[in-house]
């Protein structure tokens, strides 16, 4: 009697994926508790999430040393007038700039240049990163200088508008940004024109690029100046 | 073709209609034959309602749906399509028919000598709709998105200060940037006072996380010099904004969600495996704490609005607030940051009306069969060490009434059209039902034992798999074998803990606005005790047939503390919110309806309105025609999500026993809090576990940190 009960099948996992790192990157869970090996992406995470703290860190030594001057100068009226405005600004930057750099990474992270573990099963093809099928995209540069664009997109951008913001350094200094970048539509595509203007500072430059019907992210456009 | 597998889902609340709702799809040809067996004489378990005199409706509580239940809107918006109602005949025909936005949020801040202060808003309409089909590949959930949305909320909570309208550049339908909310804080700087307040708070912040990473910053006399400054600093701020409200919030939103970052950052909960779990062992407010956040913040009306809405309060103990710092993270993050459509989704009818009757219907035309009043008093276990694979081999039932001439029990009742379940059982279905009647059998009391007769259910003759989804405080009663022998079960049942809660609603013949309410309709929180939460629910009014229309309609609810001596159960408790209604009616309901008392401290009782139509009674003696209830039937009883409590719960994918999986929102089911969509996700999840179907990627929010 007993060997003809039904019972219930093997679930593939019984618990969820937790893991924000397994949950951006869309990876394949482990089967039945099985740690998948996922040295190259963790190094990735590892090193993104290690710079990450790094220029938080660097943040707030900058907020303690800001507090150090205001600080010495004693606490009082005097010290509310002066310089409060001028910190006020410097800590919503401070703030802002930690979001950014933050998109920035997890952005970055997320744009298909991370390997998959090596003994992963190969992913859904709705899930697997892949350019943007209908969708033509041409890059124009307008440069001096030796300039490399790396373009990252959703897959799910194809065909959508849009739009890009400034791109600010990558080291996260307050060095200048490259304003003058844009996506336009192209005939059956895209173009993204970027201009960088002579003698412009070394570097990375890193921006996110919206949906203009969602804003939502839909992708990062970064750009390598190199030395004149 | 081989027999169907026979499903017996116990219980009838969202996440056993859930799975039963997934076992029965079309897809499956057939496969799953579910059986449904239900206390008493309707579904919907704390989600219940029915339908009283004049047609009103009672409910167990207030309940609203929130815009990031995305499994549950999902299955009700299938449910309807399914069901295909007229909109010529049935005024709640389609789903939008049944749901409405309600954006308007309302939180209570106490203020000194006994003043509240009540903040409204309007949180934006966001993309999409609930229950949209997910994009190709799932949802992912991500940083970036959460920190947009959180900078979208901040500057719509910015633009609520007077003066800064206008000030901050809003693009219509768009998400402001990065820039867009340095601007708006810089530009609010230029303004002056709120700006000096927050820059310096802010840099307070920042150094006290800097003075806690001691690993990176030594404590030496120079940072404990400024650590004075800092904590003289927030002082001076806190007294300041103390007497400017919509600084204050402000200042409030942006210090929490600093806090939140910074945790964030601190705890690594970027990569930790365990994802929010991480912090589960923090109470919310110590975690936030932790992080910098002030202790104005802490106390304000929005940390306190967090508990309220979860009912986190250990034993119904006002004085004892606890959620879990990850739970409450992750409901946090969802509510705000994930919400479709409108922030809140207000019920055109009764939850009975709007969600169980559809299922009802739905699952009957898919051939569920249901056994209403079956009460289940034990799961029979087989197997074990030495004898095979543990399983649940008997259902103990008790059955409560037969029905007249052997059928199934029709249960729903119309109103304008509209199919309902009624609040007492049609007695004349049932054998022996005008005594029952008489007798005043109360088939949804956990302490009326009363039955007509046992029944046992057998596996490989009644059920080849059981879904247990029953509540879990109704788990001992109903499940005490488990309970005794599986040690994981038993300490499940002890550390994953539920409150009773008290609700009462009341139909008024002034309007709002004579009660001295001018606003829309919104739903409020963090309000006084006996009852923090309120809702406007005027909008079903028209859903009801009184002779004499109300003119104002609101629900008020809260948690119960549990009696010192169990015995009092369950009329004591009762006449308990009775009281604690009238008490908060004559004084306290002033703060928010400023002309609701004739003279101090005494309600305007005669504003109350009599379904019987007599309006007889007078003074406090009128509240008896209102409707209220102590929810203290120990399934009824609402879970927790206590600190450090995570780890306890047993998923309904856990295969211990072979043929059982359970459901409920006290599972291991992703979100684990009390609330719709952890159920119904439950439901899901219970439902891949016997079918592998729907697969776990198509459960939204299940894998989420």
């Amino acid at each position: 009697m007993w060997n003809d009960r039904i019972t219930r099948p093997e679930p593939e996992r019984t618990q969820p994926i937790r893991s924000w790192t397994q949950t951006l990157f869309g990876m394949p869970p482990p089967a039945n508790g099985e740690r998948a090996s996922a040295a190259p992406l963790e190094d990735v995470v590892s090193r993104s999430v290690e710079l990450g703290y790094r220029v938080v860190d660097d943040y707030l030594r900058e907020g303690q040393r800001v507090a150090e001057r205001f600080g010495g100068r004693g606490f009082g009226a005097d010290a509310l007038v002066g310089d409060m405005q001028q910190l006020t600004a410097r800590m919503a930057r401070y703030t802002s700039d930690v979001f950014e750099v933050w998109f920035q990474l997890l952005q970055l992270a997320m744009g298909g240049r991370v390997r998959p573990p090596e003994n992963a099963a190969p992913a859904a093809p709705v899930a697997a990163p892949e350019a943007p099928a209908a969708s033509r995209i041409r890059i124009a540069v307008d440069a001096s200088q030796p300039t490399e664009v790396v373009l990252d997109l959703r897959p799910d951008a194809a065909g959508r508008r849009l739009l890009v913001h400034a791109l600010r350094p990558a080291d996260g200094g307050e060095g200048a940004r490259l304003g003058d970048v844009s996506i336009e539509p192209d005939a059956g595509g895209a173009v993204v024109r970027v201009r960088v203007p002579p003698r412009h500072p070394a570097g990375v430059y890193n921006g996110l690029v919206i949906d203009e019907e969602t804003t939502c992210p839909a992708g990062t456009l970064s750009v390598r100046v190199g030395v004149p | 073709m081989s027999r169907p597998v026979r499903v017996a889902v116990v219980g009838g609340g969202c996440a056993a209609m859930a799975a039963a709702f997934e076992l029965t799809r079309p897809e499956h040809e057939g496969r799953y034959a579910v059986t449904v067996y239900q206390v008493g004489w309707r579904l919907g378990g704390k989600g219940a309602s029915g339908r009283g005199r004049a047609n009103r409706i009672e409910e167990h509580g207030l309940h609203l749906w929130m815009g990031w239940y995305e499994n549950a809107f999902r299955l009700m918006r299938e449910c309807y399509a399914e069901l295909g109602r007229d909109p010529a005949t049935c005024p709640i025909a389609g789903w939008q028919d049944a749901f409405t936005p309600a954006p308007l949020l309302g939180i209570a801040d106490r203020l000194p000598g006994d003043r509240w202060e009540i903040w409204k808003g309007v949180l934006p309409p966001a993309e999409g709709l609930p229950g949209d089909p997910p994009p190709p590949g799932g949802v992912r959930w991500s940083v970036q998105d959460y920190l947009l949305r959180s900078m979208a909320l901040v500057t719509t909570l910015i633009r609520t200060i007077p003066g800064a309208d206008g000030a901050i550049p809003v693009v219509p339908g768009a998400l402001p940037t990065v820039d867009g909310l340095r601007d708006a804080l810089a530009r609010l700087a230029r303004y002056g006072e709120m700006a000096t307040l927050a820059g310096l708070a802010q840099a307070t912040a920042l150094l006290e996380v800097a003075l806690g990473s001691l690993s990176l910053y030594p404590q030496n006399l120079l940072l404990r010099v400024l650590d004075g400054i800092a904590q003289n600093a927030r002082q001076l701020l806190e007294s300041r904004l103390e007497t400017e409200a919509p600084l204050r919030r402000v200042w409030h939103v942006i210090d929490l969600t600093l806090a939140t970052i910074r945790g964030g950052i601190r705890f690594n909960l970027a990569t930790d495996p365990r994802g929010f779990d991480a912090i589960d062992e923090y109470d919310s407010r110590e975690w936030l704490r932790l992080n910098g956040a002030s202790e104005g913040a802490l106390a304000s009306g929005w940390v306190r609005a967090l508990y309220d809405f979860g009912f986190s309060y250990e034993d119904g103990d006002a004085t004892r607030p606890r959620i879990s710092a990850g739970q409450a993270l992750r409901s946090m993050l969802r509510a705000f940051f994930t919400y479709r459509g409108s922030f809140f989704w207000r019920m055109n009818a009764g939850m009975g009306d709007v969600v169980f009757a559809p299922f009802y219907e739905a699952l009957k035309r898919r051939g569920v069969r249901f056994a209403f009043f079956h009460r289940l008093e034990n799961v029979g276990l087989a197997g074990g060490p030495g004898d095979g694979t543990p399983h649940v081999a008997t259902l103990e039932m008790a059955v409560q009434a037969d029905v007249a001439g052997g059928g199934e029990y029709a249960p729903l009742v119309d109103v304008a059209g509209l199919p309902c379940w009624p609040a007492a059982p049609d007695w004349r279905q049932l054998v022996d039902g005008g005594r029952f009647a008489r007798e005043g059998r109360d088939f949804e009391s956990h302490w009326d034992a009363r039955r007509v007769r046992p029944r046992l259910l057998r596996v490989g003759e009644d059920f080849d798999v059981v879904v247990l989804g029953v509540g879990l405080g109704a788990i001992p009663h109903v499940a005490g074998e488990l309970v005794r022998r599986d040690p994981r079960w038993r300490a499940m049942v002890d550390h994953v803990k539920t409150v009773a809660t008290q609700a009462f609603q009341v139909w008024l013949s002034a309007d709002m606005r004579e009660l001295g309410w001018p606003d829309d309709a919104l739903t409020l929180s963090g309000f006084v005790e006996p009852f923090d939460t309120w809702a406007d629910m005027r909008h079903l009014i028209a859903r009801e047939t009184w002779p004499r229309a109300p003119r104002a309609l609101a629900y008020f609810c809260n948690v119960l503390p549990d009696p010192a001596t169990p015995g009092e159960y369950p009329a004591a408790q009762r006449e308990r919110v009775r009281r604690n209604a009238v008490r908060f009616l004559n004084e306290q309901l002033v703060h928010l309806w400023p002309r609701a008392c004739g003279a101090p401290g005494t309600f305007r009782w005669d504003a109350l309105v009599d379904p019987g139509g007599t309006d007889s009674a007078r003074g406090e003696a009128r509240f008896g025609s209102q409707f209220w209830t102590a929810n203290v039937n120990p399934s009824d009883r609402y879970v927790l999500s206590l600190p450090g409590s995570s780890a306890y719960r047993i998923s309904p994918l856990d295969r211990s026993y072979d043929n059982l999986t359970i459901a409920g929102d006290w599972t291991d089911c992703g979100f684990n809090a009390g609330c719709v969509e952890a159920a119904v996700m439950s439901g899901r999840l219970a439902a891949h576990a016997v079918a592998l179907a729907p697969p776990l990627a198509d459960i939204v929010g299940y894998d989420h940190p």
